[in-house]
């Protein structure tokens, strides 16, 4: 989102990662929204899943969800209270569905007027998938050959 | 090309769509439902065969096209399965995070 560096217009021909943004604002202060991460009962109640989240850099974090899917995270950065950012996988082959293994997130809160604006961003990792091979190689390979027939 | 193994198809496939020629051999190819040739598709465009040849093997690379030998030519056709895992990831993944964002909002707000 947002400004590109010169490293990444000069690298044009790497492919775009797969990612959703979402935003909501909400009437409280950037503490109180940090607050509902960092506690794990808050963060369970509006994650909707057994949920924890240790907001240090290489903290780890588990999320187990009603259907019995099981994610395990990592924090890679941490700015408290305005932004963390964490990758998250599902375990025990639980991916379902266009789900990819890997996933990076990035949560940043900014003071509004009247309370914060939480921005969510979510990024598929760029690592090779079940979900994600289709079509296989050896398939890619005879249609490249046909195509530059 | 053989670092790009390890990036997602999706990524191939947002990669093959960003520029506006293949979108248009996309579209050309999807208007015909039995599939067509190289040079058939290069006709109502404004480009070369050679140059649809390559448009179509990044097409290819993505999972978006597909190609098939029928006696001494090669016909393509359109396989939206890619595009549909995309759409399908965007709209799972960023639903989840409506859903999320909308409890924490009444979360917070009911204090």
């Amino acid at each position: 989102m947002g400004l590109h560096t010169v490293e990444e217009v000069e690298e044009a021909d790497m492919p775009e990662p797969l990612v959703t943004t979402r935003e909501v604002q909400i009437a409280a202060a950037p503490a109180e929204v940090w607050d509902a991460l960092a506690d794990p009962d808050a963060l369970s109640a509006w994650f909707d899943a057994e949920a924890r989240l240790d907001l240090r850099p290489a903290g780890t974090g588990r999320f187990v969800t009603e259907d019995g899917e099981t994610r395990l995270a990592v924090v890679e950065e941490v700015d408290a209270p305005r932004h963390v950012v964490f990758t998250w996988w599902p375990v025990g082959g639980a991916a379902r569905g266009p789900d990819p293994d890997h996933s990076r997130v990035t949560i940043d809160i900014e003071p509004t007027e009247d309370g914060s604006r939480v921005r969510v961003t979510e990024e598929a990792v760029a690592l090779a998938t079940r979900a994600y091979t289709r079509p296989t190689h050896a398939r890619r390979a005879r249609a490249r050959a046909l195509a530059s027939r | 090309m053989s670092d790009r193994v390890r990036t997602t198809s999706a990524d191939a496939v947002f990669q093959a769509l960003a520029d506006p020629t293949r979108r248009a051999v996309l579209g050309e190819l999807a208007g015909r439902a039995a599939g067509t040739t190289a040079s058939e598709l290069a006709r109502p465009l404004p480009v070369s065969r050679q140059a649809v040849v390559k448009h179509l093997q990044v097409l290819a690379d993505a999972g978006l096209v597909e190609a098939e030998r029928a006696g001494r030519e090669v016909r393509f056709h359109v396989q939206p399965e890619p595009l549909h895992d995309a759409v399908a990831w965007i709209a799972d993944v960023g639903g989840r995070w409506d859903r999320r964002l909308q409890r924490l909002k009444a979360q917070l707000e009911r204090r």
